[in-house]
């Protein structure tokens, strides 16, 4: 039997076996153990790796894969799979911690696909097994590199509402066909990225695959977001496409069933050059979207217009609309006609473009509270129509990358105008554009503070210098 | 009531029922392995690593105990609680924090899952609700951190710490 406390400066915990500190540990509640990482560092060296442990029931080999990984039992962020260093084998099964975790999030690995005696996809797949009842799940950009089959088919994940995948990388068309193959009953918001990447399969399974997955949760979609698969192929000239026409028209039918509030596509013409995309389609079928979010690139002319028609099919719902370009130095493309339906759109909240050839804003909806207009502007002709129907204009972000003209004296009277709207509590404006004399002029205005801000815009891989002016009426709400 | 005589590390000997003493997993083992027969009354068992005072109170424990159900098996569906010790136990370890880290080594020595998951419990009930720091007041530990190492780690229970 150890001696215990000997002296007064020795610990009662000496002499207690890392083993029953381990039951003891085991027994505590979650925050308990978590808090208790603080109290010395060998308390902390035992609870770690413990606490990774029985949080998942591992094997010592999938141990060793979430060894370094920062997790517990709500979020468990898997990352950086090193194995350099040769674990300790223990015995500590046990409770429940497995699972609780609620949100998992994949990052991309650090090192090769295999190693150890389990490769990646066994591991994730262990993971994902032992806790079934996660709420979210998320795998990171790269994540999904070199992965073959991930085998989720038998995994019944009854709670999951929110799920990301970023494909990048993702060569195997059996990770696409897991994901195609899941059936979630919950399941209301979804992210898909580079499902059709260049180095995703040839055959446009994934492009087909991950649309099927959309379609199979038309009964419970609400937001979905649709990333740019950057490849410039007419999909129906994909000759070896994986779908019979039948097959093709059903999926077509099950998109257009598919009732989202939330709509965000990161591509409208650029998954194909032709004019029928199954993005575009999906766009079309929505009638009751609260916010529509689209990156255009690739056939403009043809993707505006079905960007225009959607705005009016959704005009009497649409809160927030925002309609970015795909190039990062912006585009001559006139956005006017499109812009033309926002008028109609009675609960329009908040409006952005971006890195677009703006001639002219159309008459925004008095409900309009949020203004965010970047691109090539002509400043006389824009300012002068941020007018007083603008009743609730709260913030407005003005950014004109034309590199002439400058905001001129004239212009300082238009802003002198916005400042004056009743509801206004901030100015954010692209400092490149301004003299000198618009510092004079916001010195001299009453009620106003003003600052530079690190900027949030880029351009031609610069920083743009913003001015935040801020006025008193952010105290009266 | 056959009895197997149960000699502490300070030589005391306890005449313990056979019973009893096999709720110590170790003793169970001892006793097959040793082929003890029900009527070897004379047969010792030495206990190198419990002294007499914690062996009588571990022996009062299993005897208190010894027509409980056995330990339900390993259940992860099982909501974990500290606040089920019954009273008759919570009563027993009222006793000094030294005593009852010999308790719990002795459980944990002898195998005697009822014995160790209370007094753990205990210790975990000690433990929770307090400050980092008055759990290292509570256990005369050292804070070995730097400010800096202590910054990181909570930040890191930040990020753990349900939102």
């Amino acid at each position: 039997m150890a001696t215990i406390a000997a002296t007064p400066s020795s610990s009662i915990l000496e002499g207690v076996p890392m083993e029953v500190l381990c039951s003891i540990f085991e027994r505590m509640d979650i925050s308990t153990v978590i808090l208790s990482r603080l109290v010395c560092s060998s308390w902390k060296r035992l609870i770690d790796p413990f606490f990774v442990k029985a949080s998942l029931k591992l094997t010592d080999e999938t141990y060793d894969f979430v060894r370094n990984c920062n997790l517990e039992t709500n979020t468990m962020k898997v990352k950086n799979f090193s194995i350099d260093c040769s674990m300790e084998p223990r015995t500590i099964s046990r409770n429940k911690l497995a699972k609780s975790a609620k949100h998992i999030i994949f990052a991309p690995s650090s090192s090769s696909a295999s190693h150890g005696r389990k490769s990646i996809q066994e591991n994730m797949t262990t993971i994902l097994t032992l806790n079934p009842a996660i709420e979210s799940l998320v795998f990171e950009e790269n994540s999904l590199k070199n992965i073959k089959s991930l085998s989720l088919r038998g995994i019944p994940f009854t709670r999951l509402t929110c799920l990301s995948v970023d494909f990048s990388y993702a060569t195997d068309s059996r990770v696409f066909l897991d994901f195609v193959d899941l059936r979630l009953p919950v399941l209301k918001s979804v992210q898909l990225s580079e499902y059709w990447s260049e180095y995703g399969p040839e055959n446009g399974s994934g492009y087909f695959g991950m649309y099927r997955f959309l379609a199979n949760h038309k009964r419970t979609l609400k937001f979905v977001t649709l990333v740019h698969p950057m490849r410039n192929t007419d999909i129906r000239a994909a000759s070896n496409s994986p779908l019979t026409t039948r097959k093709f028209e059903a999926l077509k039918k099950d998109l257009s069933e598919i009732k989202l509030t939330s709509l965000y596509l990161y591509f409208v013409s650029i998954e194909g050059t032709g004019t029928f995309t199954l993005g575009g389609h999906l766009l079309q079928s929505q009638r009751s979207l609260t916010k529509l979010q689209v990156a255009i690139g690739g056939n403009y002319f043809y993707a505006l217009a079905q960007v225009k028609e959607a705005i009016l099919a959704n005009a009497s719902t649409l809160e927030y609309v925002s309609i970015l370009s795909h190039e990062q130095w912006g585009v001559y493309v006139n956005l006017s006609n499109t812009l033309s339906a926002l008028p109609v759109c009675c609960k329009l909240e908040s409006f952005e473009v971006d890195h677009f050839f703006i001639p002219s804003l159309p008459s925004f909806p008095p409900s309009v509270k949020t203004l965010t207009i970047s691109g090539y502007l002509l400043s006389d002709q824009i300012l002068p129509q941020i007018d007083e129907n603008l009743v609730n204009l709260e913030q407005l972000c003005y950014t004109d990358l034309s590199s002439y003209p400058y905001i001129h004296f004239e212009d300082i009277g238009h802003f002198n105008r916005i400042l004056g709207l009743p509801r206004l509590k901030r100015i954010r404006v692209c400092k490149q554009h301004l003299t000198s004399e618009f510092e004079h002029f916001l010195d001299e205005h009453e009620g106003i503070s003003w600052s530079e801000v690190a900027a949030e815009v880029t351009f031609r891989d610069n920083f743009l210098p913003f001015y935040e002016i801020t006025t008193n009426n952010n105290n009266n709400t | 009531m056959p009895v197997v005589r149960l000699q502490s590390v300070d030589g005391e000997v306890f005449p313990v029922d056979v019973e009893i003493a096999r709720m110590s997993f170790a003793i169970r083992n001892m006793l097959d392995d040793l082929g003890v027969q029900d009527n070897d009354a004379e047969e010792v068992i030495p206990l190198p690593n419990v002294t007499g005072p914690i062996l009588r109170k571990v022996i009062e424990w299993c005897t208190h105990h010894k027509d409980d159900p056995p330990p339900p098996e390993e259940d992860d569906t099982r909501e974990k609680r500290t606040d089920d010790i019954p009273a008759w136990d919570q009563e027993f370890l009222r006793v000094d924090q030294a005593v009852l880290f010999d308790i719990i080594l002795a459980a944990n020595y002898l195998d005697i899952k009822g014995l160790l998951d209370v007094t753990c419990k205990t210790v975990a009930n000690m433990i929770k609700g307090k400050t980092p720091e008055e759990i290292r007041k509570l256990f005369n530990i050292k804070n070995d951190f730097t400010p800096a190492e202590e910054e990181q780690i909570r930040k890191e229970n930040e990020w753990c710490e349900e939102k």
